[in-house]
């Protein structure tokens, strides 16, 4: 057997962000707060922007959105793990409805997918959202008012999300999507990274309706440092992971093996029955629903694809 | 062509006479004219939907004027609490409108969980609040099987659909709850429904068994 050579691990320091971004100790004041997020977002640009180094984005904005859409299902006050939203995602036969957890996470993917550069990326965001919403989103976005389009990118992403939870404060999903989608827009980011819906609490968005915009805008700008952190910290991970399974391409002798890897490249998780049989998603390359778990039992036994269900039968890979 | 069908043929499947000819013939043009009334009225009140002028208009023959046919069962039925209203697309029945209070408090009298019966009722506020669950889920909650048969009748009821499948052996369909079911409910959303907490509390107040 062919084993992966022992690579050095390199242990990431728990925080990458040098201390003082977060300071824990300091007074919670928007200058604060807004200092720190500054310096998480810029270090998560480099990180992001660095042509020789290579994160695999998709994969990265794919597993943030499984993140925040969590997190969300817990501000909804449902305890869905990650697992089970996975489950309720990958399980689901076209046709049939993927409940409350699987669609939570379709709309923070459908967000995550958007790409400015694309004509109409606006009407992914709006169709997402509950159909009583659309009227009211339409009209924001085709005259925003001032507050939500001028300022600082954080300014506006924070206005977005105020703007909406003070006409809709149950859909927080919707109003921190926006915030993102503003957030990365101003940033002059070419996609959406979900960054905002990973941190934020329920006492938050209580504070918001309570009328303390102060408190809340903090919280928002907490939020993103703390998100940020993450984001940079995954990035790192997966860039690693990604290298890792590249390397070992060579030794797969299996049709579609390059096909499956670049499949694995930009997806959270892969479910061999259908994300891989009977073609390869995002390409013609057929395979059978035997030679696609093979391939993926090989994967796992190289050591560069976790299995992530820890099942006997309906497993789902990942990096 | 097998003995069944065509019987079926010849009975069941007789092109429905639009013309009506023979009655015309016997009992004159006014009889027919009642006739092709009639089974306007009876299909749209039969309907749960807006019936749509071409449906009537295969009912009755090519001669017969639909608006006619409307004014005159519309007249029959004044002073009637209903009406025949035209529609965007056709013509439905509806109560008027002067009596919308006392409709409304009935409604509220008559809540939708009457209809249903207490295992019905149980099993659904099971899957509202563990969804997506499977019948070995149920199974789990109420320390026996629950029947095909009450899943099916829900289903029909549009109050559930499958969801996402289970990962166990035989890969069986989980149910979720639908838009039907909010609707019915008069819930905004899944956050609507009461919290768990709250009613233990209040079914420990009033001596209540709760099956959840």
């Amino acid at each position: 057997m062919i084993r992966s050579e022992p690579r050095p691990q390199f242990e990431l320091p728990h925080t990458l962000l040098p201390p003082w971004v977060m300071d824990r100790t300091a007074p919670e004041t928007l200058e604060a707060a807004s200092f720190g997020s500054g310096a998480a977002l810029s270090t998560l640009h480099l990180t992001l922007n660095n042509p020789f180094y290579g994160v695999p984005t998709q994969l990265l904005r794919d597993r943030l959105a499984l993140e925040a859409a969590e997190n969300c299902l817990k501000l909804q006050g449902r305890g869905d793990t990650k697992a089970e939203i996975r489950d309720a995602f990958y399980l689901t036969a076209p046709g049939n409805d993927m409940g409350p957890a699987g669609r939570m996470f379709l709309h923070w993917q459908t967000v995550a997918w958007i790409g400015f550069h694309k004509e109409f990326w606006a009407n992914f965001f709006i169709d997402n959202a509950p159909i009583l919403m659309k009227p009211f989103l339409d009209e924001l976005f085709a005259n925003p008012p001032d507050e939500l389009i001028r300022g600082n990118p954080m300014n506006q992403a924070v206005a977005w999300a105020s703007r909406i939870l003070s006409e809709y404060p149950r859909q927080e999903d919707v109003a921190l999507q926006a915030a993102d989608i503003a957030l990365c827009r101003a940033l002059r980011v070419h996609h959406v990274v979900p960054l905002f819906a990973l941190h934020i609490k329920r006492k938050d968005i209580r504070a918001l309706l309570d009328g303390d915009r102060n408190a809340f805008a903090i919280a928002m700008h907490r939020a993103v440092a703390h998100g940020a952190q993450d984001a940079t910290r995954l990035a790192h991970d997966l860039q690693r992971r990604a290298v890792r399974l590249k390397e070992v391409a060579p030794k797969l002798r299996s049709k579609g093996a390059s096909q499956t890897i670049d499949l694995l490249i930009c997806r959270d998780a892969i479910l061999p029955s259908t994300n891989l049989s009977p073609t390869i998603e995002g390409s013609k390359v057929r395979m059978t629903s035997r030679s696609a778990r093979r391939i993926c039992d090989r994967l796992t036994e190289l050591g560069v694809v976790r299995e992530l269900t820890s099942r006997a039968t309906f497993r789902m890979y990942g990096l | 062509m097998s003995l069944v069908t065509k019987k079926i043929r010849q009975g069941y499947g007789q092109e429905l006479d639009r013309e009506l000819e023979d009655l015309a013939a016997a009992f004159g043009d006014e009889a027919r004219w009642r006739e092709w009334m009639t089974r306007v009225e009876a299909v749209i009140f039969a309907s749960g939907q807006v019936v749509p002028r071409e449906t009537l208009q295969s009912l009755v023959g090519a001669s017969a004027n639909i608006d006619h046919l409307i004014a005159d069962i519309q007249a029959e039925l004044k002073g009637r609490p209903y009406e025949l209203a035209s529609v965007a697309s056709g013509w439905m029945f509806r109560t008027r409108t002067e009596h919308a209070d006392a409709i409304r408090k009935a409604s509220e009298i008559a809540s939708p969980g009457d209809n249903f019966t207490e295992m019905e009722m149980a099993v659904l506020c099971a899957i509202a609040y563990h969804q997506p669950i499977d019948r070995d889920g149920l199974a789990e909650i109420f320390g026996k099987d629950v029947s095909r048969d009450l899943i099916s009748r829900l289903r029909h009821r549009k109050l559930i659909a499958n969801g996402p499948r289970s990962p166990r052996p035989g890969a069986p369909h989980t149910f979720v709850t639908t838009e039907e079911f909010l609707v019915s409910f008069d819930l905004q959303s899944l956050r609507d429904l009461p919290q768990l907490d709250d009613v233990m509390d209040q079914a420990a107040d009033e001596k209540q068994v709760i099956f959840i």
